[in-house]
């Protein structure tokens, strides 16, 4: 049993009056005048009795009318749905819980809300009846499969909390659907509790639940929730050092419009800024540099904004030291500086830096070991010993972009894939040849995998070298069918990179350095080929953090602290290391031994998603699911959440009725009791005289 | 104490009722009701046997007390017949009335004054049906007015109890003193009181009244509320005649004070029956019938007797 509305209960102080009355005797103010106080005065009283409770029965009789006075005040209902209802004519139905456990429903008393109706949920749970118990995020987790037993549901709903994912609707009710068509129960129901965001539904297609199911909405959403919250934060390297920038944004017309941002570095406070946030939605907020760091550095930026959801005022972040590329570019001698937009392109490159060394001679052994890329640009690969220390940098672990120009003939060593430069191939239509296929899905074309960037068939190709190179990859080629870029990807003997393009950089036989997508194109080819991995400051929590084998190397396994302190071991494979982030915080990568080295820290965040807490209308989810609406609404009453009909619901709350008809019959009973106890009522003497 | 045989009659006990005889506004109206209705209750006839002087014979009637059949004529006629006296007495008979502070309490309808006076009245009227010398006295803790004996005073009897005030503090030896030494030939005294005294002193001032050879009969009256103590707040009461004020917790002392009422009126009774006092306790809210035949059986003893 429990109470709709619990504060009255606190009426239950009122017992003190009981007490009271009982302690202390009635004292008339008016005197009572009787005829002789001859016998009176032998029997005085004692004051001491007058603390004592007399009439015990009485006073335990009305202690219980003023009890069941509060508790019919505070309405109580009943959960156990065979006390009162006795549906001795319903079989056993499946129910599946749906608790919304994302980022979000930590705002104001969400939480606490779902939670009472996903267990006013299970409380209905007929005496034939089962349910399983779904948390769902991003992803859906049975935490309780089907089962009859609402000791162990009970018991998953105790040990659920909010998490820090995103909100997705769509897994949940397919897990839903997987749980009910396992069922073989006439019916079949959905409590969906969860705060429906916007984000968390995108309309997505899905397979309808069975046959009859009646999805039950609960919306513990909070009308006008506003909310603030710290989205990205972004580390320049800078002449002055380390430069923090954090976005904020604002959501819903009650959001505060000021707050104070405190940036901290490896726990100390590294600088604050104010937060004002006129008409826009979103907020950058600059902190002074702070001096660079030797290694990570654990960032944190903390907000005091004032507003319900806590999770997204703090960003977490790792402040890594700064790592330019180094790049080498070959050319023939004499040609130093005719290449004006490729060491343009590479130069203006700020993610990282790249640091541009020029070689119209042979690389020496110095620079190779030196280099992370090195650019043939339009020469043949070299001969003799500089092609041996090339191709021995390329085993190592270097990478190569041989830009395959007019002079550029000849061939890779086999230990490179063995590319031999045929002919220049000319283009004879007027407008040219344009590349016609890219693989986007290679990492190299990764900046234009949104759709309508990188406009590749608008380059014109007027000659390229054609090649044969049988066990490279292609990755894009022209209209015609020709390779226009090729790869000689790691392998196990090979640790780098080799790429080919058959066009060149320069404006000669191609416009492609004149396009839009020649400087990303380029700067996408260098970090390929140099194998940089762009280590991000935070990544939402949610998506995995991968760490190559050559991060890790040295070490055949590693051990991954969550931010809670758990601890999980993993072999570091042929594709490194990959693990879920599983929630807002700080992950660390050690050596698998005690007191290993950290390795990696990875920063994750709530995703950004969260930060919007409107919510659409979870009507759409009825005809989503094709399932039958409870037509009942979404408030936050958990009975509404309960499976419960109108009728039923009056019944269990009737109790109430039943408290005021006990009162009534505990009140008749006092006053006869109170009467008999007493011997008489109150007489009021009459001394005036009333003659005859 | 001969014990007549009683049926309270429905017509003449709704007059003994107080709470009746409250809303009669004339004294002598209700004394004659009360009475008649009384005596019709005792299936008598209405001329009692208290004469000495012989008026006539009539035919035995059921209920007639059979010493009065007169064997001679039944030797003769062979019928029953009893004979009936001229109604003539020369007892005296003189009521003495408390009339102090504490008599003017009462819960119901009814004071103990006014059940006092009732009583007084019906006592008169009835005393004076039979040519009794009847008289009044008032008394508090001193006497308040004195009407002697006569058969002419039912009249000014009335009036006095009719228009009597609630006195003062009550005493019983001094007003009784005054009564004893004022009295000059036997006859019947009815103290009608509260007896708000110790019961030595009680016994001691009515002694003095048995002293001139009077015979003696007293009504104690006390309202329900004095018998129960039924209050269920704890209050402070207040003396009526004293005006001394005390904190009291009926619900605390009932018992004892019940217990020391109870002890306080056995001591009387036997007091009093030491003093061969006739004494009757009578509960105002209860009808005057015990109190009238208490008389009525002592006046017919006393002519008996003489």
């Amino acid at each position: 049993m429990a109470f709709l509305v619990p504060l009255f209960l606190a009426g239950l102080a009122a017992l003190a009056v009981p007490l009271l009355v009982h302690l202390r005797h009635k004292e008339r103010k008016q005197p009572v005048r009787f005829p002789s106080l001859m016998f009176l005065r032998r029997v005085q009283f004692r004051e001491v009795s007058r603390q004592q409770i007399h009439h015990w029965p009485l006073f335990l009789l009305r202690c219980l009318a003023v009890a069941l006075l509060v508790v019919a005040f505070a309405r109580p209902f009943l959960r156990e749905r065979g006390v009162l209802i006795a549906p001795a004519t319903r079989q056993g139905r499946d129910l599946v819980v749906l608790l919304d456990r994302s980022a979000s429903m930590g705002f104001g008393t969400q939480w606490s809300r779902a939670v009472a109706a996903a267990r006013a949920a299970l409380d209905g749970l007929g005496g034939g009846d089962r349910a399983a118990l779904v948390l769902f995020d991003a992803v859906p987790h049975v935490a309780v499969a089907m089962t009859g037993d609402r000791t162990l549901l009970n018991a998953g709903l105790d040990q659920a909390s909010p998490s820090s994912r995103p909100t997705r609707l769509a897994p949940a009710l397919r897990e839903a659907r997987e749980q009910l068509l396992a069922s073989d129960r006439p019916e079949l129901e959905v409590v969906l509790i969860s705060d429906f965001q916007r984000a968390g539904w995108q309309g997505e297609v899905i397979e309808p639940l069975p046959e009859g199911t009646v999805l039950h909405r609960a919306d513990v959403s909070s009308a006008g929730a506003s909310n603030l919250a710290l989205v990205q934060a972004e580390i320049l390297h800078g002449e002055q050092g380390i430069v923090v920038t954090a976005q904020v944004l604002a959501t819903g017309a009650a959001a505060p419009r000021r707050a104070t941002a405190r940036l901290e570095l490896d726990g100390r406070a590294a600088g604050s800024a104010e937060l004002a946030l006129s008409e826009r939605q979103v907020a950058t907020v600059h902190f002074p540099a702070v001096p660079r760091t030797s290694g990570n550095a654990r960032g944190m930026i903390r907000m005091t904004s004032g507003d319900s959801l806590a999770v997204d005022d703090v960003f977490h972040f790792v402040a890594r030291p700064e790592r330019p590329l180094r790049v080498f570019i070959r050319r023939r001698p004499g040609t130093g500086n005719a290449r004006p937009f490729l060491d343009r392109a590479l130069a203006l490159s700020r993610r990282p830096r790249v640091d541009l060394a020029l070689r119209t001679g042979e690389l020496s052994a110095a620079d190779l070991r030196d280099a992370d890329v090195v650019i043939l640009d339009d020469l043949p690969f070299p001969a003799g010993g500089e092609g041996g220390r090339l191709a021995a940098f390329v085993a190592g672990g270097g990478g190569l972009l041989h830009l395959l120009g007019p002079a550029a003939a000849g061939a890779w060593p086999a230990a490179l894939g063995g590319l031999r430069a045929t002919g220049v191939v000319e283009r004879r239509e007027v407008t040219g040849g344009t590349i016609g296929m890219v693989r986007r899905e290679h990492p190299v074309f990764e900046p234009f995998r949104a759709p309508g960037s990188g406009d590749f068939a608008a380059t014109r190709v007027y000659r390229y070298r054609g090649v044969a190179a049988d066990s490279l990859e292609v990755l894009a080629r022209y209209d015609d069918g020709a390779p226009a870029l090729l790869e000689a990807p790691a392998t196990a003997e090979r640790k780098g990179r080799a790429l080919a393009l058959t066009t060149g950089a320069d404006n000669v036989w191609t416009d492609l350095p004149l396009q839009p997508l020649f400087l990303p194109l380029m700067h996408q080819l260098v970090l390929y080929a140099g194998r940089h991995t762009d280590a991000e400051a935070a990544q939402p929590v949610g998506e995995v953090a991968a760490f190559g084998a050559d991060r890790l190397a040295q070490t055949g396994a590693v051990v991954v602290v969550s931010p809670a302190g758990e601890r999980t071991r993993h072999e570091v494979g042929p594709g490194g290391v990959r693990f879920s982030l599983e929630e807002a915080g700080f992950y660390e990568v050690r050596e698998a031994r005690s007191g290993g080295r950290l390795l990696e820290l990875v920063a994750a965040n709530p995703s950004p998603d969260e930060a919007d807490l409107a919510a659409f209308d979870p009507a759409d989810l009825v005809v989503a699911t094709g399932a039958r609406d409870s037509a009942r609404s979404a408030g936050i009453d958990p009975l509404d959440a309960a499976t419960l009909t109108a009728i039923e619901r009056e019944r269990n709350q009737s109790l109430w009725w039943f408290a005021l008809a006990a009162v009534l019959v505990l009140l008749a009973v006092e006053l006869l009791l109170a009467n008999r106890l007493t011997g008489f009522v109150r007489v009021e003497p009459a001394v005036s005289r009333e003659g005859p | 104490m001969q014990q007549a045989p009683f049926q309270a009659g429905a017509a003449g006990s709704a007059f003994l009722d107080p709470t009746v005889l409250a809303s009669i506004g004339n004294l002598e109206l209700l004394a004659r009701a009360v009475v008649d209705g009384f005596l019709h209750g005792l299936h008598r006839s209405a001329r009692l046997g208290l004469s000495m002087e012989f008026a006539e014979h009539r035919p035995y009637m059921p209920g007639d007390d059979i010493r009065r059949i007169d064997w001679r004529v039944f030797a003769r006629t062979d019928r029953f017949y009893v004979k009936e006296y001229e109604a003539e007495t020369n007892a005296t008979v003189m009521f003495l009335l408390d009339v102090s502070a504490s008599m003017a309490f009462g819960t119901g309808k009814v004071t103990k004054l006014d059940y006092a006076r009732f009583l007084t009245a019906c006592l008169a009227w009835f005393s004076a049906r039979q040519r009794d010398r009847i008289g009044l006295v008032l008394f508090d803790h001193e006497v308040r007015e004195f009407i002697p004996p006569s058969t002419r005073h039912l009249q000014q009897i009335l009036h006095a109890i009719d228009t009597l005030e609630p006195g003062g503090r009550g005493e019983l030896a001094g007003p009784f003193r005054r009564v004893a030494e004022r009295a000059r030939r036997r006859g019947i005294v009815i103290v009608i009181s509260d007896f708000y005294e110790e019961p030595e002193k009680v016994r001691d001032a009515v002694a003095m009244l048995r002293s001139s050879g009077s015979d003696v009969l007293t009504f104690h009256l006390l309202d329900p509320a004095e018998l129960e103590l039924p209050y269920d707040a704890a209050a402070m009461f207040e003396d009526l005649e004293s005006g001394e004020r005390l904190p009291v917790v009926p619900e605390d002392q009932r018992i004892r004070y019940k217990t020391l009422l109870q002890t306080h009126l056995e001591e009387l009774t036997q007091q009093m029956a030491a003093s061969r006092v006739d004494y009757a306790v009578c509960d105002t809210s209860k009808p005057l019938d015990f109190a009238l035949y208490s008389y009525l059986a002592r006046r017919q003893e006393l002519v008996r007797t003489r």
